[in-house]
């Protein structure tokens, strides 16, 4: 449905033609009458152009416009419709119309602003493609205003009709592989004893109690002695993620914000610990609200929650600026992350991964509170910060990779100095770039803290 | 809340066109006729006029009422328990349907009274419609002493045995005619006329004549002399026998109107200055004064510019200006801009340097070279553990020779930045670190980092 915004405005060049016409007028009464006639013509046309104007309005009035919602995976081109549908039999020309979306999101087919004509009794299309970008994007309204045929009114209006592009992380097979040699080979998943789990752990001789089943039969036949093969014990099948996603985290070329690449890990960790049957959730802090799972899942289904998570999260411009270390507003989100954090952790011991950047000393204290809070639970906590200058490098010729660095060294290295500061509390943080993959930093926690 | 906006029911070129349609009606219709009362009239505020009697009547009896014309009197005493109708020196007599309107009226009213003070025969038909047998004879009284104005005894009957007699000088009386009838004289001149007569009539209506009007004139009963003034009250308080209810008629109908300019200097008489003031300036303002005068102007100036070709111009232009003032302060104009386009957003927190590297509108300086030294040096120290400008360093690292040269001429440069060399004397920080930032990629190339990609030597320190 339209909503009237304003009556039929008058443009400069209506008021020129109006001021002509009074000349011309003016100067027949005074000295040559046939002049008058021209000037009332010109007043005529005038009428007659507002005329057309009015019935055009009036129509558009009638008109009703839908956007198509659309979903993909990050980086596809996904395509909405806009549609524009007139009822009636009056034909609206020059009708410009501007297609509002989010201003995080980048279009790369179609256009945003266009002159169109909506045929009487019919409707125009205009195709939109658009890269699509972790989250939830507003399509819409449409702005629109009419013009006569010579522009001297102008009618503005607007429709309300929103559609979405909804995008999920992309997850590359080959790295989960990856992820799930990686590790096997090393333990964060290992707890190097015993017990029920789904790895080979050792084989010994079978004693009394044992299940049957586990029985080594092919060693039985040679070697007439019965073995059970023994599994290794599985510590940590329940994780918990915390993305930062405050518009501290949304800085950097598209698609390339620590914000996206956090979500890209925690999704490709989470498909990793779906092939698994654990269970995991995802909160996320955004700037005015927080997105989470209902509670901790495992499976596909813990999965497609989480990408639900992140691909309901919508961009936010933020009310502080990005240069405000200590932004009020992030502690206050990151506490009610942590707040919803614990309604959706068990009891047990989980492995909890927090995703922030760099920040100032308010930051420093909120998170190290944070993690002591979900330590003093039983819980294994990890802060990840992505350094924001390796995000921001991205997009720049390879002359200017080397200028970047000199000048941003000094950032770099107080982003550093900040994750040292969070060591030096005695959390477990790792600093990462925008080159690390998710084995690599699973690798970090293995190696920097030899989780055991 | 929806803002409120001030709708004009009436537009202001409808009020315009209304004004203008009335003007050219007023014009039309010509000046008002100011006229005023000569003679007796109550209307007439001048000496010889008798409007101090109405103000003297309607402080005591509200219900006094004034008539231009006998018409007003219908249905103006019906229903009243007691009523008066005053007629003073008439100057217009009555004919047959004045005097049936005014008898029928008061015949409406339960106790009728009439006062005639008449020293003409004006009066006379009424009163014989009223079916009294007193006339007014219509002849002067002249005195031997004092020629026409007579003094008179006039009493005024009371219910009580205390009758005021009032001894009043008259002016240019007539004497009244007492025929028959139950006619009661109250009022005899010293000449012995008789002066004041009453009588209930036929129909039963109170008749009281006095055969002179000047003793109720305005100049009478503003004089020091209060005699006259306290006659008027006993005369209208007997009348109406003290009834504050009483419906009062002062008949004004009776008497010729004259404009002001017939009169002459005579107009003081019937008129006060203040009044003939008001009068003149209502004339002065009628569009019938002034408007024809202004359009002959308006079409004088016209042919005048229409002769003149420049001058048309010029007016036209001047016109033309005035519209356009006009447009500009009635008419809401917008500026047509095309629509604003939806802007894509891609912030950095180091947004400024990015886009200075873009533009190419950087400058390397001293404090560049030294993060570049700084840069490198961690490289070698978390890779070897020795520091840049160590001679051991070139023991360990492939391609010696190569590096042997670079890393000369960076400690070199980094000791000129620090201050501790002058040498070389002459260097462009710029134009150096850029040099040298070349040759740091080919060192760092050879130890398998860069600082040329995307994945540089910062991961290093991120271990």
């Amino acid at each position: 449905m339209i909503e009237e915004i304003t009556a039929i405005e008058t443009t400069a060049r209506a008021r020129a033609f109006l001021v002509l016409s009074a000349f011309l007028i003016a100067f027949g009464v005074l000295y040559r009458y046939e002049m008058i006639a021209s000037g009332i013509a010109l007043l005529v046309f005038l009428a007659g152009v507002r005329g057309y104007l009015l019935l055009a309005a009036i129509a558009l009035n009638k008109c009703s416009a839908s956007i198509t919602s659309a979903r993909g995976v990050e980086g596809e081109k996904i395509y909405v419709d806009v549609v524009i549908r007139n009822p009636t039999r009056i034909p609206i020309a020059f009708a410009e119309i501007s297609i509002r979306y989010s201003s995080f999101l980048k279009l790369v087919d179609g256009v945003r602003a266009a002159l169109i004509l909506i045929p009487p009794r019919g409707y125009t299309r205009i195709r939109l493609g658009f890269q699509a970008r972790i989250g939830t994007h507003e399509i819409g309204p449409i702005d629109v205003v009419l013009r006569d045929f010579f522009a001297f009114y102008r009618y503005r209006s607007s429709f309300d009709a929103v559609g979405f592009v909804k995008a999920v992380p992309r997850i590359s097979e080959t790295e989960v592989r990856r992820l799930l040699v990686f590790t096997r080979s090393t333990g964060l998943t290992r707890s190097r004893r015993s017990g029920f789990g789904t790895e080979f752990y050792s084989v010994r001789e079978y004693r009394e109690g044992d299940d049957v089943r586990r029985i080594l039969w092919k060693y039985f036949a040679y070697k007439r002695r019965f073995v059970v093969k023994e599994l290794e014990l599985e510590t940590m099948n329940r994780v918990l993620f915390i993305v930062d996603g405050t518009n501290k985290m949304v800085s950097g070329p598209y698609g390339y914000t620590p914000f996206e690449y956090s979500s890209r890990i925690v999704a490709s960790i989470a498909r990793y610990l779906s092939y698994r049957g654990d269970y995991m959730g995802l909160v996320i802090a955004g700037d005015s609200r927080i997105y989470s799972t209902a509670k901790l899942e495992k499976g596909r289904k813990g999965y497609r929650e989480i990408l639900e998570t992140v691909a309901s999260y919508r961009f936010e411009e933020g009310s502080t600026s990005k240069e405000d270390l200590d932004s009020v507003d992030r502690a206050i989100m990151l506490r009610e992350a942590l707040a919803k954090a614990l309604q959706i952790l068990p009891r047990e011991k989980s492995l909890v991964f927090i995703f922030t950047s760099y920040g100032g000393v308010n930051h420093l204290d909120t998170l190290s509170r944070i993690a002591q809070k979900l330590s003093l639970l039983g819980n294994e906590v990890f802060i990840v910060v992505p350094i924001t200058t390796t995000f921001e490098i991205k997009g720049l010729p390879q002359w200017g990779y080397a200028i970047y660095r000199l000048k941003a060294f000094e950032r770099t290295k107080m982003e550093l100095e900040f994750v040292k500061k969070l060591r030096g509390r005695g959390v477990k943080v790792i600093a990462t770039g925008a080159e690390h993959i998710p084995q690599y930093i699973v690798s970090l926690i293995e190696t920097v803290y030899q989780y055991h | 809340m929806k803002n409120e906006k001030a709708v004009a029911a009436v537009t202001m070129a409808t009020m315009l066109a209304l004004i203008a349609i009335g003007l050219i009606a007023l014009a039309e219709k010509g000046p008002p006729q100011i006229l005023v009362f000569i003679g007796a009239s109550p209307y007439n505020t001048g000496p010889i006029g008798t409007f101090k009697l109405v103000e003297l009547l309607k402080s005591r009896y509200p219900n006094t009422y004034t008539i231009s014309s006998i018409q007003e009197m219908e249905n103006l005493l019906r229903g009243g328990d007691r009523c008066l109708y005053i007629v003073i020196s008439p100057e217009i007599g009555y004919n047959n349907s004045d005097a049936a309107t005014i008898v029928n009226s008061l015949r409406e009213c339960k106790h009728a009274s009439v006062l005639i003070a008449d020293e003409s025969t004006y009066s006379n038909s009424l009163l014989r419609e009223l079916g009294s047998s007193i006339r007014v004879a219509g002849s002067i009284i002249i005195d031997n002493v004092n020629g026409p104005y007579v003094y008179t005894f006039i009493t005024i009957p009371s219910n009580s045995s205390n009758n005021m007699t009032y001894y009043l000088r008259l002016d240019i009386a007539s004497k009244l005619l007492v025929n028959g009838g139950q006619v009661h004289v109250v009022g005899y001149a010293e000449t012995g006329d008789v002066v004041a007569a009453e009588e209930v009539s036929e129909l039963g209506i109170h008749v009281f004549v006095i055969g002179d009007g000047s003793i109720f004139l305005n100049q009478v009963l503003e004089s020091n002399i209060t005699s006259y003034r306290d006659f008027a009250i006993a005369l209208i308080d007997y009348l109406c026998k003290f009834d504050a209810s009483c419906r009062i008629v002062l008949d004004g109908s009776r008497y010729p109107g004259a404009t002001p300019e017939s009169l002459h200097s005579m107009v003081y008489m019937y008129s006060d200055p203040i009044t003939l003031a008001l009068s003149f300036i209502a004339r002065l303002l009628h569009p019938a004064t002034w408007l024809p005068p202004a359009i002959e102007f308006s079409n004088n100036v016209f042919r005048s510019i229409s002769s003149v070709y420049s001058l048309s111009v010029i007016v036209s232009l001047i016109i033309t200006v005035a519209v356009y003032m006009f447009l500009k302060r009635r008419i809401f104009i917008v500026a047509d801009q095309r629509l604003e386009e939806q802007k894509e957003i891609e912030s950095y927190v180091t947004g400024d340097l990015r886009d200075a590297i873009l533009r190419g509108r950087i400058k390397l300086s001293k404090q560049d070279f030294e993060t570049l030294f700084s840069i490198v040096n961690t490289v070698t120290q978390t890779l070897y553990g020795l520091e840049l400008c160590d001679e051991r360093l070139l023991s360990v690292i492939p391609k010696r020779d190569a590096a042997e040269k670079y890393l000369n001429r960076m400690c070199k440069l980094y000791k000129k930045a620090l201050g501790r060399s002058f040498l070389p004397i002459v260097l462009s920080w710029n134009r150096t670190t850029a040099k040298m930032i070349r040759e740091s990629e080919e060192f760092l190339s050879m130890l398998g980092q860069t600082i040329y990609g995307e994945k540089g030597v910062e991961y290093i320190l991120m271990r």
